[in-house]
């Protein structure tokens, strides 16, 4: 072909796609038909797109086009080889679950039947997640006290997670927590960063005194050994008319002290958030050396377990409640942080890893707070 | 942000520093009990104990090589001067150095060596900045001044003893974000109050006799409320002076020239945004306004930006210099040969700032602290501050008059103002009892000036500085602050009734259908609640627009929010396959979510529904192997299949028909009878699209659905059990080929949306969750057990064959159960039956039962199954 003139080259070329042209015809019409085994879908493969397949054959044939033809020939070339792959791929998956379609039948069974009960599990005792065991282990300790469990959706309106909570748009606050939003909503409904908004929620379905828990998921964009995209909070709530600071003390000593196993103190740090004033950082004394200082609390004595502080008047404006004769303490901590602390696990990306090794040795755990 | 110790030690002219760094361990446990949190302590001194001034006596060049020279080092003059092999281009006799000596360990773990360089001995090094931590680039050593004593230590004599502290501050203290504001707290613990810095006296707008050379428009007054600027002449640019360099160094900025180091140095000093402009730049007025559409803007990063409509912008009269507030424009920035320069001390608005960061993506500096808050009430004095350095350091002077523009014309912008503080409301808020003038005290330590009026009332004067401090109940918390949070007492708070929380039953719900399969000896497991598109394939694609995805996923296998929980316990087997636990038991109780069409944003509503479910997971081996196995037996090692999975279904409804009764009709259909049905296998997937019907063995699988008015008398599809489709399994368990393993799912729907559920409660619809009825009476007489085995037709229902055996199995009949099923076969082809063989049970209260009594009973059994179900006796 090399040696040939011009003028014969562009005829060739001519006559090239005449030529795909009829093949495609052809390679349609073949298409048509009904396969009934993979064998057959096979051969047809072989016989067009094989090792000296026609279409192979055809493409072999570019090597003598000059650099005008070359790209018209080849893409038509490859239209009709990837169309002719296409239906291979499709309908030898169909054919492939065909094939499973008389198994299945053969092995159909009464689901009518009786269940059996003799499934016998690998390891001893209930094997919960450390989250639900700690989550029910601070509940207990809280509902002692009179608190009551609430629960909200973890899909959020701003109205709920942010506004109500003194958090209004473009609030550095906001950008603080990386937030997931709902797809084709504009920022409006969020995946809950807190639980706080069941605080709002409460609020907005109750009547005074109020002391409420609310256990649950929540989540931020966020990944790594010390962030997961999803975790766990509980977050406290008591609102009456003669309560200060030293009521939320009181409340979190005797949560740190049930939860731990010893008597521990609670210190609060001043901090920032914008639904409370004052605000305060909860540390409790280090439960591993009795706040003598040791790796676990960087020498301190002191470990960082969540976050507090009086009610701001401005969530009472937002939910319609009199911010003068109410006051009200809340406070939210991380369960997953809990249990790093109770049980010195330093990668919280295990309790997610849904390895049931890893979660049976929880199980001496459970039941002991409540 | 990063804190200087020296720096703040600058504003306490009467304190040694090396004070405060003896001090910083006080102030590390002390400034957190403030709210003023430090994460980490750097000493850039760390690695430079050894390093000493120098002075290169001799420097010849490398016999052997042209880049290096070979040099007389002077370290002591007492001693012999060393051989130090250096490739420094600027290495050179007369100039006095840093030398690292044998035996140093410089920053990064660099030990220096005696060491044979292309055969000449060199004992030490000289260093560069880059190489002593000091500077990211350097282009040859370091060069001392010459007033460097040879054989001190390089550390004292360029002032490095510091400490750099990584200040983490919360998102209200915009105060604090600078060496002044820091000192303000650090003046509290030292009883001191820090002294501004030196400045020039430029005046204020009030005796500012001159004509301003700068012409400024503010065309959006809303975003701009203060726009100060002068005009400086006469740069003669050298590059910036020691104090300024190192100190931008340790605090981790970048230096450039000396103009554009003196607005980072008072940013970092004083807290205040400085930009600078080429004055020969700038063509005509100076413009505050918004963005137009199409306009662009390089900014100092290198990067070409679109702006926005809604991005605030500093312009002249031709082209956008600067995004204001965030970043300014390469195009006017100063350089190394501008002589003039127009200075902007501004104040944007910081939601106009934050939008824009936003939008672009930027943090610098000067946004981080415009979204914070930054002081006008100082602009003159900041003004002030550089017209000193850029005097000191540049020989620049003022030319003109300043511009101040301010779009408060009554000036009240960064006035003070009063609050009263109500010591009753104070101690019932804190629980703190302190009195008035304590309290005022304490103000004044923080230089907040306040007034005892009555023993219950101090006023307090907020500085502007102070973007924190608005109400009576932030004067509290400072107040709380300031005192310490140690003197709160603690107390147990009174017990009161407590209000009725009626969603607590929907928590306790979930907790005793955990409890139901925690008792089984399953692992509770808790994925994640996203997917993505490879496993959204399984679900039926005409109903894809019912799952509800995120806006921005953290990845594409994570971006959506899943709608079934079965793709994590999936997962979860997977994994322990992975890892060789090749058998046991997994589930999950959560959430899942879907789209609910009918919401409206401005009534709260999000669009999405939540269900609680719970899903289980069975696979491999049924037992583990038991040392009391008969080994040589088949069921030595069966996997489990659909029967073992139904046992769970069994017990989760179990609970949850004493939960709700609407659940106890629960019915349980063949997946294959539902394909086989036009009618079912038209609306089933509609009712439940959260069921990956693809996954599923057809004929080994089952949806769980309430009965009632719907088509083929389904009215709702709460679940399914089913072994996962033959031709899936070894993909979706990544098992090798040809390998089997035994696997079964099941997942059932927990009642309505969440949400609903709660309104439901809240309207006080809800039943408390206790079972109906009484507990029956024990029975005292003995049970009595028949066998029957019959012959039935293949296609009917073991459980229907069963309702109609205790139908009129009689009131003695106290239980019933399928002991067998038989077939083979030819009973499969030809004769299309089974055999099932019952064990049924009859008891009285009354009495001992007598023959006759059960065989009537059978027979009436036995007449019915032959009559309704065509079946034989065998």
């Amino acid at each position: 072909m090399a040696t040939e003139t011009g003028q014969k080259k562009s005829s060739s070329v001519e006559e090239l796609l005449k030529k795909i042209e009829s093949l495609s015809l052809q390679l349609r019409e073949k298409l048509k038909s009904t396969f009934e085994n993979i064998e057959q879908i096979e051969a047809l493969r072989i016989e067009w797109v094989g090792k000296k397949g026609i279409l192979t054959e055809m493409m072999k044939l570019m090597g003598g086009l000059d650099s005008e033809a070359k790209p018209r020939v080849g893409s038509a070339l490859q239209s009709l080889r990837n169309e002719l792959l296409q239906f291979v791929d499709v309908q030898t998956q169909k054919l492939k679950i065909q094939q499973f379609e008389s198994q299945i039948q053969s092995e159909k069974i009464d689901v009518s039947l009786p269940e059996r009960r003799d499934w016998i599990p690998t390891f001893v005792g209930a094997q919960a997640n450390p989250m639900s065991l700690v989550q029910d282990q601070l509940v207990a300790i809280l509902e002692r006290c009179g608190f009551l469990v609430e629960v909200g959706p973890e899909v959020e309106h701003e109205f709920y997670n942010f506004d109500a909570l003194n958090i209004p748009p473009n609030h550095p606050s906001r950008a603080l927590q990386d937030t997931f939003y709902i797809k084709g909503r504009g920022e409006k409904i969020v995946l809950r960063t807190h639980t706080s908004p069941v605080q709002i929620r409460t609020l907005l379905n109750s009547k005074p005194p109020i002391r409420m828990i609310c256990p649950g998921r929540v989540y931020r964009s966020d990944y790594d050994a010390t962030h997961s995209p999803m975790f766990h909070q509980i977050e406290g709530l008591l609102v009456d008319e003669k309560i200060h600071m030293g009521d939320l003390i009181g409340i979190l000593t005797r949560l740190v002290s049930e939860f731990f196993g010893s008597d521990l103190k609670i210190r609060l740090r001043p901090s920032f958030f914008p639904f409370t004033e004052p605000s305060a950082e909860i540390d409790c004394e280090c439960p591993f050396c009795a706040a003598k200082g040791c790796s676990t609390c960087k020498g301190s004595g002191w470990i960082e377990i969540g976050g507090s502080g009086m009610v701001d008047p401005e969530v009472f404006k937002a939910v319609g409640w009199d911010s003068e004769k109410f006051r009200g303490f809340a406070f939210g901590m991380g369960i997953e942080r809990m249990a790093m602390i109770k049980f010195g696990v330093s990668d919280l990306r295990s309790f997610f890893e849904s390895d049931s090794r890893f979660i049976s040795q929880f199980s001496k755990w459970r039941n002991r707070n409540i | 942000m990063k804190i200087s110790l020296k720096g703040l030690a600058e504003f306490f002219p009467q304190l040694d520093p090396q004070f405060l760094l003896q001090k910083s361990g006080d102030f590390k446990r002390d400034l957190p009990l403030s709210g003023i949190e430090i994460g980490g302590i750097r000493n850039p001194t760390e690695g430079l104990e050894k390093v000493c001034v120098a002075k290169i006596l001799e420097a010849v060049q490398h016999p052997k090589a042209d880049r290096l020279r070979v040099c007389k080092v002077e370290k002591n003059p007492k001693e012999e001067p060393l051989q130090i092999v250096c490739g420094a281009p600027n290495a050179r006799a007369g100039i006095k150095v840093a030398l690292a000596p044998v035996g140093s360990v410089l920053p990064g773990n660099f030990a220096i060596k005696e060491s044979e360089i292309r055969g000449v001995v060199s004992r030490g090094m000289l260093c560069s900045g880059k190489e002593l931590g000091l500077s990211e680039e350097s282009d040859g050593i370091l060069e001392l001044p010459d007033s460097a004593q040879v054989g001190t230590s390089f550390v004292s004599t360029l002032g490095l003893d510091d400490q750099i502290w990584e200040v983490e501050l919360t998102p209200d203290r915009g105060d604090c974000l600078s060496h002044f504001g820091m000192a303000r707290e650090i003046g509290r613990l030292l009883k001191m109050t820090p002294e501004f810095p030196e400045i020039e006296n430029i005046g204020t707008s009030e005796n500012n006799s001159e004509i301003p050379l700068v012409n400024v428009e503010v065309q959006n007054p809303k975003a701009c409320k203060m726009y100060l600027a002068q005009l400086f002449e006469g740069f003669n640019q050298k590059p910036s002076p020691n104090f300024i360099t190192s100190k931008l160094n340790l605090l981790g900025i970048r230096t450039h020239n000396a103009i554009v180091d003196i607005t980072n140095f008072i940013l970092m000093e004083l807290g205040h945004p400085l930009h600078a402009f080429d004055a020969d730049r700038v063509q005509g007025r100076i413009l505050v306004r918004n963005a137009k559409l199409g306009e662009k803007l390089k900014t100092l990063d290198g990067v070409e930006r679109k702006l926005s409509v809604d991005d605030l912008v500093i312009a002249d009269s031709e082209r956008v210099l600067a995004l204001a507030g965030v970043m300014g424009g390469e195009d006017s920035a100063v350089g190394d040969k501008t002589t003039r320069v127009i200075l902007e001390c501004a104040l944007f608005d910081p939601e106009f700032i934050r939008a824009t960061a936003k939008r672009h993506k930027i943090s610098s500096d000067s946004s981080y602290r415009f979204e914070r808050g930054v002081d006008p009430s100082i602009r003159f004095k900041i003004l002030g501050r550089a017209a000193l350095l850029f005097k000191q350091v540049c020989g620049a002077r003022r030319r003109g008059a300043f511009v101040d523009v301010l779009s408060d014309k009554s000036n009240k912008l960064g006035l003070e103002h009063e609050i009263n503080l109500d010591l009753r409301v104070f101690r019932d808020i804190s629980g703190i009892e302190a009195q008035a003038d304590e309290i005022s005290r304490s103000f004044q330590s923080v230089g907040i000036s306040s007034q005892v009026k009555s023993p219950n009332l101090v006023r307090v004067v907020v500085p502007a500085h102070r973007f924190d401090l608005n109400r009576e109940v932030d004067l509290i918390e400072e107040g709380a602050r300031l005192l310490g949070y140690s003197r709160i007492p603690p107390r147990y708070p009174a017990q009161v009734e407590a209000t009725r929380s009626l969603t607590r039953s929907l928590y306790r719900k979930g907790r005793i259908l955990r409890e139901a399969i925690l008792a089984r000896g399953l692992t509770e497991i808790m994925p994640y609640a996203f997917l993505g598109e490879k496993e959204i394939e399984f679900f039926d694609s005409d109903f894809r627009n019912q799952f509800v995805d995120l806006e921005n996923p953290l990845s594409a296998d994570w971006a959506t929010l899943r709608p079934s929980l079965c793709f994590g316990i999936i997962s979860s087997i997977k994994n322990h396959l992975a890892l060789g636990q090749m058998r046991g038991g997994v589930f999950d109780l959560g959430s899942v979510f879907c789209q609910n069409p009918n919401f409206s944003v401005e009534n709260r509503d999000t669009g999405v529904d939540e269900f609680l479910h719970v899903g289980w997971g069975l696979f491999g081996e049924r037992k583990p192997l038991h040392w009391s196995t008969d080994k040589s037996s088949k069921e030595k090692n069966v996997h489990v299949d659909f029967f073992d999975g139904k046992s769970l279904l069994t017990d989760v409804l179990f609970e949850l028909q004493t939960l709700d009764p609407r659940t106890s009709g629960a019915q349980i259909q063949s997946l294959n009878d539902v394909f086989q049905n036009p009618e079912l296998a038209r609306v089933v997937p509609a009712m439940a699209p959260w069921i990956p019907l693809r996954l599923l063995h057809p004929g080994k699988s089952a949806l769980i659905y309430l009965a009632g008015q719907g088509p083929a008398g389904v009215q709702q599809v709460i679940g399914f059990l089913g072994e996962l489709h033959p031709f899936y399994a070894g993909q979706i368990l990544n098992l090798p080929t040809g390998s089997h393993l035994g696997c079964v799912l099941g997942e059932l729907r927990i009642g309505a949306a969440i949400l609903s559920q709660i309104k439901e409660l809240n309207l006080g619809n809800a039943k408390i969750l206790q079972p109906k009825g009484k507990a029956l009476p024990q029975i005292r007489f003995p049970v009595v057990e028949r066998d029957l085995a019959l012959k039935i037709p293949r296609q009917t229902r073991a459980s229907d064959l069963d309702r109609t055996l205790r139908k009129v199995g009689g009131k003695y009949l106290v239980s019933l159960q399928c002991i067998d099923r038989f077939e083979n076969e030819e009973s499969k082809t030809e004769g299309q039956w089974v055999s099932l063989a019952f064990r049924a049970q009859f008891q009285s209260t009354e009495a001992t039962l007598k023959e006759e009594e059960i065989s009537s009973a059978l027979k009436d059994m036995i007449e019915a199954a032959k009559s309704r179900h065509q079946a034989e006796l065998r």
